[in-house]
């Protein structure tokens, strides 16, 4: 560099090549998180603009039939079964799921079988959801265990399946934000250790373990695979678990299939449906987990 | 001042080749640092402001930097000193909600004049952080020529820049046969000068420190002071540390700030010894901060 | 439950006298919350017994080439099929590097954005709404692939295949676009659903990047794109990389989204808008008519097998290069696991 003034106009500026690179990088990052987004509107554009005008009459309230003419009927039975088959399963996968995440967390901490379960916790969420419902029904369907081949107890044992890794993995990292010095001090008390679990890291840390609860219903409830090896498929209402029962993304999945529009509209009808309750819950769970960030 | 290894083959070498050939030994003629001298410029600062979103940090102050000096900027936490110097290269405003207004002029140059572009600017006045921070993925040699290498500098020319900022930092001998090895390989002290390096391979004309020891160990410390003299004959320094010994030893000038003003500014000796204000005269006993 | 004066501060005892009883219901928690765990254990290691049981069938009388013959005919001559299911890996494999190739790029761009570019305000609700493409099932997904997207793309395969016709496997055969589905739909399908997971998980990593890395590149004079360049993705890279292969496990075993919009054809494609088949979607598919057919029954579980070693080693492998990029963020105690909170949003079926 010369030892001469230095000015607006000796100032040494920036290649046009690297200004243009710098600008076009940008636009590709703008126009990336452009395109990320277009899918999820055109989807829900589409569910609304083809689904909404399923929603009306008797939509939720008959079941569907098989009638080649005339009126097709509903999604009754799709739609309650969904919720009953999602409420067994979290039933079931929501006390366990916390229940090993407060085990990793309170008791095995940093101990080689807590990593061993927290590995094997990983590979499961790394496990396609076909693989759950084969496992079903290898273990369950096949040997009709409970009288039954396929039945909706066990379709929503895989969907628990599912769920577990889910809420486990949340639970845990919800879990590890509660301060140690809080329990340190419970402890102090004399407290017992379970006490200390349901008087002071629960409570603190109830909305985290509730959106990761919410978010885990949610993917539940959008999982088609699984429940074909498990619950198969049946157009009736029934609230008996222990045989077939409908489901929303299995009669989705059936209604596609089927060359009739007015049978392909009933699904859109019921995706505009599943999708909905899974936004909804997707919604409240993020509304939690900003109320309990602690971040 | 700690003598290093002699090389005098290197010096001549050095003054044989480009720069502005001039005087090549300072006061320790055993020191393995080695700076071309260069006539530097100044910087003057006026009315300057910096706000973090709607909370004013440096409320107007006005100082110059004299060229070819080291001014030290001494204060207690939280008086804006470093606020203030980060405002010079203008990396104050990359935090989100920062801004600053007034005046820095390098030369006629105000670098907050509308149309500057600030990667040039940021060519001009270089920065060593407070951590020693060199790029985790690269080697030595790729640190120091990370700047050089935006400009297209390439082949040759690099390698010779490279080289020759690894001299004048004085840590060539320590390096030169593992240059392709990872710059975290080397110990805190190493790894600020290796910033250094990297920070004057680009040639800049002014150099902002940081708290440049702050994370090393005395060793070190003392070494980067002796290069911190060295370099001054070549570019305008300005040093912010929260050690008034660090000051006493390296600075020909001093300012000491307080709350977001400038307090007082002058020769170091006078700073020390005849402090013009109440404020600077309990800081440097000690009386507060 | 108050057992005794013994569990509160100041009372009776001191609490290193605790009596046995009152010990009683933490010894009980510590005993279930541990057998559950090893009810976990337990639950996949039979798991994959009675599968390898299952498979052994179709592996017995195929051997090797079960995975490497081309030939995949539940309706051969000889009355119980023929099933070599290389169309099928094949299938798997094309249609998950379509998804990769397009939705990596694109999911790790929208994460440079959000945590360099974004505007702080709007960081939050975007970050959100590509969180939400995971929330879609993938049925719907499925549903909206056959009706909407494979008849709208039918034009653009036809240009490509016109345009590339140089390009072996891409290019040539426009008149045999499958309009019904084929592995290019199937693997932009794909590539939508992994974009979520692929860019949550660099979103945590590039979260990850030291600030100070990020200073020294921009105080030496370099342009924002430059700083990323220099000090934000190699820094970056292993974490990146791992949730790549996060998106690729993903898009190995998808099978109701990849069932629709693939063509479900047993032969395998010649060309890329060709129908073919995964190895998530004949078990879907099929596993109806296979009900009584034991060897067509156990190929499926065989091929089911198959699956899931495929994802789990690239599970696996995929892991250890997450843990290995977001080091930063982890506390200790935290062992073998993965970044919790976006991954476990995140995945779908």
């Amino acid at each position: 560099m010369s030892a001469g003034k230095i000015t607006l106009d000796t100032l040494p500026s920036i290649s046009g090549r690297r200004r243009n690179v710098d600008r076009a990088m940008r636009g590709l990052m703008w126009a990336a998180i452009t395109i990320a987004l277009i899918p999820l509107v055109l989807v829900v554009y589409y569910l609304i603009h083809k689904g909404v005008g399923q929603w009306k009459g008797s939509f939720f309230t008959t079941d569907p039939n098989g009638n080649f003419f005339g009126n097709h009927g509903g999604i009754r039975s799709a739609l309650l079964g969904s919720l009953e088959l999602i409420g067994i399963a979290s039933a079931i996968a929501i006390p366990v799921g916390i229940g090993v995440a407060l085990y990793l967390t309170e008791y095995g901490k940093d101990s080689a079988f807590a990593n061993a379960v927290r590995y094997f916790v990983d590979v499961m969420t790394g496990v396609p959801s076909i693989v759950f419902g084969l496992f079903i029904y290898i273990t369950l369907v096949i040997s009709n265990v409970g009288g039954s081949s396929f039945a909706g107890w066990k379709g929503a044992v895989a969907v628990t399946l599912l769920m577990l890794p889910i809420v486990i993995r949340s639970a845990e990292v919800v879990l590890l934000l509660v301060p140690n010095s809080l329990r340190e001090a419970a402890l102090a008390l004399g407290a017992p250790r379970w006490r200390v679990i349901t008087r002071v890291v629960l409570p603190t840390s109830l909305s985290g373990l509730v959106t990761g609860s919410l978010l885990a219903i949610a993917r539940g409830m959008g999982e088609t695979a699984p429940l074909l090896f498990t619950v198969s498929y049946t157009m009736n209402l029934t609230g008996n678990p222990n045989t077939l029962m409908n489901s929303l993304p299995v009669q989705i999945y059936n209604d596609i299939h089927s060359p009739e529009a007015a049978v392909q509209a009933r699904a859109w009808g019921a995706a505009l449906t599943l999708v909905a309750l899974v936004l909804i819950l997707n919604l409240i769970a993020r509304a939690f987990s900003r109320r309990s960030r602690m971040t | 001042m700690i003598p290093e290894d002699t090389q005098t083959k290197e010096q001549t070498e050095m003054a044989a080749t480009g720069g502005v050939p001039d005087q090549t030994q300072q006061d320790a003629p055993e020191s393995a640092a080695h700076v071309e001298r260069k006539t530097g410029h100044s910087v003057e600062v006026q009315g300057l402001k910096a706000f973090y979103g709607d909370s004013e940090a440096v409320h107007g102050i006005d100082i110059t930097f004299a060229a070819n000096e080291v001014t030290a900027i001494i204060g207690p936490s939280g008086c804006g000193k470093s606020t203030m110097v980060r405002c010079i290269n203008r990396m104050h405003e990359e935090i989100p909600g920062a801004h600053a207004e007034g005046s820095i002029k390098l030369d006629e140059l105000d670098v907050y004049a509308p149309g500057v572009d600030v990667t040039a600017v940021r060519r001009l006045i270089g920065m060593v952080f407070q951590k020693p921070n060199p790029f985790p993925t690269m080697s030595i040699s790729d640190n120091v020529a990370a700047g050089l290498r935006l400009t297209g500098t390439k082949g040759e020319n690099l390698r010779e820049r490279v080289h020759r900022a690894l001299r004048a930092v004085g840590l060539w001998n320590e390096v030169k046969n593992r240059l392709n090895e990872p710059g975290l390989g080397l110990s805190g002290g190493q790894q600020q000068r290796l910033c250094i390096a990297r920070t004057i391979a680009v040639e800049p004309e002014v150099i902002l420190m940081v708290e440049p020891c702050s994370a090393l160990d005395p060793v070190a410390t003392l070494k980067i002071e002796v290069l911190i003299d060295e370099l001054k004959s070549r570019y305008t320094i300005v040093i912010v540390t929260h050690n008034m010994q660090q000051a006493a030893r390296v600075a020909n000038t001093t300012a000491f700030m307080l709350n977001g003003d400038l307090v007082e500014h002058g020769p170091t000796n006078e700073i020390f010894t005849k402090p013009k204000d109440e404020r600077t005269e309990r800081y440097v006993t000690g009386k507060f901060g | 439950m108050e057992a005794s004066a013994t569990t509160t501060a100041g009372g009776g005892r001191s609490a290193l006298e605790r009596s046995p009883l009152s010990r009683l219901p933490d010894q009980l928690t510590q005993w279930g919350l541990s057998a559950l765990a090893v009810l976990l254990l337990l639950l996949i290691a039979y798991f994959f017994v009675r599968l390898i049981g299952k498979s052994e069938l179709a592996f017995s009388h195929f051997g090797i080439n079960f995975i490497f013959g081309n030939n995949w005919n539940p309706a051969a001559a000889n009355g119980v099929g023929f099933f070599n299911a290389l169309p099928l890996l094949v299938g798997t494999l094309v249609t998950s590097a379509i998804a990769l190739l397009i939705g990596v790029p694109v999911a790790v761009a929208t994460a440079l954005f959000l945590t360099e570019l974004c505007p702080r305000r709007a960081r939050g609700p975007l970050g959100m709404l590509v969180d939400l493409l995971a929330a879609v099932p993938s049925v719907v997904y499925g549903l909206w692939g056959v009706f909407v997207l494979a008849p709208k793309l039918q034009g653009f395969e036809k240009w490509i295949a016109n345009t590339f016709s140089f390009i072996p496997f891409i290019g040539g055969a426009a008149d045999q676009v499958n309009a019904s589905g084929n592995y290019f739909i199937a693997g932009l399908i794909l590539a939508i659903m992994i974009l979520p997971i692929v860019s949550a998980i660099s979103r945590e990593v590039l979260r990850t990047v030291p600030p100070e890395h990020k200073e020294a590149a921009l105080a030496l004079g370099a342009t924002r794109w430059e700083m990323i360049r220099m000090a934000v993705l190699p820094y970056a890279r292993p974490g990146v990389t791992g949730g790549a292969m996060l998106g690729l496990g993903r898009a190995l075993g998808e099978t109701i989204a990849v069932v629709l919009v693939i063509g479900d054809s047993d032969t395998l494609g010649k060309h890329i808008f060709d129908q073919g088949y995964t190895l998530a979607a004949v078990i879907a598919n099929e596993f109806g008519e296979a009900a009584n057919q034991p060897l067509h029954s156990s190929a499926l579980f065989a091929a089911g097998l198959v699956l899931f070693v495929l994802t789990l080693i690239v599970n696996a492998v995929a892991r250890w290069f997450v843990t290995r990029g977001t080091r930063g963020i982890r506390g200790a105690g935290t062992g073998g696991a993965m970044p919790g909170g976006a991954v476990a949003v995140g995945v779908e079926e």
